[in-house]
């Protein structure tokens, strides 16, 4: 388990990932909110995707957002800091992910 | 015949055809519309066409689905259905029907080709031809070139199989036909069953430690994550090919990649990837004793069939008021 700073540094690393420009040439157009919910902080963070830019996180819920990531806060972290993919937090039960398939295609890229 | 059955899954006509005695149906195909519901998406689709059941492949059926609208049952065209919130569907009293073992042969097939490919160097004497470096003009360079691309028989060779469940035991029983040596580690599955395909239960150290080809079936689950590590890798012999037509959850990929790298182990098969879906960045490419496909295990117009057949005769059982074979939330029936 990690703790929430360490959640909050990594989910800036999302950011910083994002802005590398090969990265936000992929979201061009794109206007989404993306949320994670961790289970073991009992906390959420979200963002949004718009005009190229990615918002700062904001600790709290959306009532809908368009990506809801749910995770445990370790997996988090193991999965940007390449020690675990995705795929297979998702594969395991690790991580389970809600929104249309090809922004949760999109959204791999950022992890 | 007021029942509206939506199908997104791959379904032959001949399922559809059973099904249309009970209802309308609506195919879409998500191969042919190029389109994935997830969740809510799922929900506007069924609510737009009134439809009463719905049969996927690829689409995720979530609590919204079932919380939106009353659903009288849901088909996965799956081996399990990973996709279908089943603790929902069963709080809502929906049966789930699913395809076990739909894709098994076509995995299983697979599976032996990768292995093939591996013992025959396939992929490396591919490339070596197609790179135009290849230009022959002594016997010294003949033999030479020959001499890089010797391979090994399958019938004095071993293959471990982890996992002898339905593509495990049929790659057992395919293997059978090459004289192949085949070992099993599955805490599941008996010597005894392991006999009946002339398949010999070890420990997994063992299976590591003798096999010429280690194959990967068991199932994702948090039991299964990593079990083949770094410290299993270092078992294998140098000259042994790992292949995994499973999920890559299994192992650990980088290690795989750092004992490949490293020379540590021949090479490898891989239909399953820790990134997907798999492009032309895959890492694994640039090593020409790793063979590489982009997860197509179940990708043949045998499993489409297969599929269609289980889901349309299970539905068609459980219409008549039958009992289904394939229900992954069999308690919905005994309650009701």
């Amino acid at each position: 388990m990690a703790t929430k700073d360490e959640v909050i540094r990594v989910l800036e690393g999302v950011r910083v990932k994002f802005a590398a420009p090969d990265t936000k040439s992929k979201f061009e157009g794109f206007d989404r909110t993306l949320q994670f919910q961790f289970t073991d902080l009992e906390t959420s963070f979200h963002t949004r995707i718009h005009d190229g830019m990615m918002d700062p996180f904001s600790e709290g819920e959306l009532e809908k957002p368009n990506l809801l990531v749910t995770t445990d806060s370790g997996t988090l972290v193991g999965i940007m800091q390449g020690n675990l993919s995705p795929l297979d937090a998702y594969s395991v039960g690790k991580l389970k992910a809600k929104g249309s398939m090809t922004d949760l295609l999109k959204l791999q890229i950022l992890m | 015949m007021s029942m509206r059955i939506l199908i997104t899954a791959s379904f032959h006509e001949d399922g559809l055809k059973i099904l249309q005695q009970h209802a309308t149906v609506i195919h879409e195909d998500w191969r042919i519309t190029r389109h994935v519901y997830w969740g809510e998406e799922l929900l506007d689709k069924i609510q737009a066409i009134k439809a009463d059941a719905v049969i996927v492949e690829a689409d995720a059926v979530t609590e919204d689905v079932f919380e939106g609208v009353p659903l009288k049952f849901v088909g996965s065209a799956r081996d399990s259905p990973k996709e279908v919130d089943i603790e929902s569907a069963t709080a809502h009293s929906v049966p789930v029907f699913y395809t076990p073992g739909r894709n098994a042969d076509s995995v299983a097939d697979l599976t032996v080709l990768l292995i093939l490919a591996q013992a025959r160097k396939l992929i490396t004497t591919d490339r070596l031809l197609r790179s135009g470096k290849v230009i022959i003009n002594s016997t010294e360079e003949f033999a030479s070139f020959h001499d890089s691309l010797k391979g090994q028989e399958l019938g004095r060779s071993t293959v471990g199989i982890i996992g002898l469940g339905q593509i495990g035991g049929r790659v057992a029983q395919r293997l059978q036909g090459f004289g192949t040596r085949v070992l099993f580690y599955d805490p599941h599955v008996n010597k005894e069953q392991g006999i009946q395909i002339n398949a010999e239960k070890t420990e997994l150290e063992t299976l590591m430690r003798e096999s010429d080809f280690i194959t990967l079936h068991t199932q994702a689950t948090p039991e299964t994550f990593r079990m083949i590590g770094k410290e299993q890798l270092a078992w294998m012999k140098p000259t042994a090919h790992l292949i995994n037509t499973a999920r890559s959850a299994i192992i650990d990929e980088n290690a795989l990649f750092e004992a490949i790298q490293m020379g540590r182990i021949a090479g490898a098969g891989l239909d399953v990837h820790s990134r997907e879906p798999v492009g032309s960045d895959n890492r694994f490419l640039q090593f020409d004793n790793v063979t590489v496909t982009p997860h197509i295990g179940g990708n043949t117009l045998d499993v489409v069939y297969r599929q269609s057949m289980i889901l349309a005769s299970d539905i068609d059982r459980f219409l008549k008021g039958e009992t289904p074979k394939y229900l992954a939330n069999p308690e919905v029936l005994k309650s009701s």
